[in-house]
């Protein structure tokens, strides 16, 4: 087979969608990205909203100074944001940059998520660790003993989100490897 | 947010439009994914992502190379939870293509899964008859590079599509 006959064959359409389908495709595709996220973001509002209620109801945050309990509101409150900031994203056009410029973006849009994961769940632990144990007197070996948990969360949290997209990422990296060498 | 009837009228645009030139979805589709069920999803996603952008498309461009921008972008850029053996389909294996209905068209879409997912973008657009600067500018690679990958592919697709005129002696 010839060059010219390459782009003869390769010319020629492999298959046929009628109008009706690819109208169905853009409302399955648009309904099944849309109710997935909209159901997590549902789901873990609901969950830090239910989390927020028992430690400002059941675990008496009275106990607490006041900016203690300010720091968990607004950790929970920025947990929610993030999560509605994502089910936004959704809604913003694509640009039609070129291919390396997309990859990237794409790269850095999953490295974004692993920092603000990793940020986020410092905050979080840390304000949670701070509501329970700033109201009762810590030795320096119990103190120690909590950081070292502490670490061990953020660092769990971190290392599973950084499992969760490692090979999306590697996978990113060796496209742009082979076309910027 | 825009009115009902603009987007109603935006959506049936945009479906005649896929519908004249879905050629180009199928045919991404069909190197990028090994399945059928992969197939199909990788063409919703780009549908989908093509209507993302559709509201913006400033109809500059012409429609195939905005077309093509997203859809190689999604193809390249979504993850693939099982990868393609890019290098271990044989000679042997693209002539088993021989026995689809359209053995010729078959044989050259396997060949062209065989090579790697920039060497795809690459003569996808050579054989839709885009010059070497279009090609460099969609990809956001040089000239030069688009020339030197070219000449290494079209190598390798001849010795995939006639293995025995190019057996060593």
């Amino acid at each position: 087979m010839s060059l010219d006959e390459l782009k003869s064959e390769w010319q020629r359409n492999p298959a046929h969608k009628s109008e009706a389908d690819i109208q169905q495709s853009v409302a399955k595709q648009t309904a099944s990205v849309f109710s997935r996220t909209k159901r997590k973001v549902l789901i873990e509002t609901a969950a830090f909203l239910l989390l927020i209620l028992v430690f400002m109801t059941g675990l008496d945050p009275e106990r607490n100074e006041g900016w203690v309990n300010a720091l968990l509101l607004f950790v929970v409150g920025l947990g929610i944001m993030n999560n509605f900031w994502l089910y936004h994203s959704l809604l913003v056009n694509p640009q039609s940059s070129d291919l390396i410029t997309s990859l990237y973006k794409a790269r850095t849009k999953l490295w974004q998520q692993i920092m603000f994961a990793s940020i986020f769940s410092a905050l979080f632990f840390g304000s949670v660790f701070l509501f329970f144990f700033l109201r009762i007197p810590l030795t320096p070996e119990k103190a120690g003993l909590l950081l070292l948990l502490l670490t061990v969360s953020i660092g769990t949290r971190t290392g599973v989100e950084v499992w969760r997209w490692r090979n999306h990422i590697r996978q990113l990296d060796q496209s742009l490897a082979e076309l910027t060498h | 947010m825009q009115p009902i009837g603009y987007m109603i009228l935006l959506k049936q645009e945009f479906t005649r439009m896929i519908s004249q030139y879905q050629g180009i979805l199928h045919k991404v589709c069909r190197i990028y994914r090994d399945t059928p069920e992969d197939r199909e999803d990788l063409f919703q996603e780009m549908v989908f992502q093509l209507w993302k952008a559709y509201p913006s498309y400033r109809k500059e461009a012409k429609v195939t190379t905005w077309m093509y921008k997203i859809v190689l972008s999604t193809a390249v850029a979504k993850y693939r939870k099982k990868r393609l053996a890019t290098t271990s389909i044989s000679s042997t294996e693209i002539a088993v293509a021989e026995s689809a209905d359209h053995p010729e068209r078959e044989r050259l879409y396997r060949a062209i899964s065989t090579l790697s997912e920039a060497e795809k973008a690459i003569v996808t657009l050579y054989l839709d008859d885009y010059s070497y600067e279009e090609i460099a500018e969609m990809l956001g690679v040089t000239t030069n590079y688009v020339g030197v990958r070219l000449h290494r592919i079209k190598e390798k697709l001849i010795h995939l599509l006639n293995p025995r005129t190019h057996e060593p002696r």
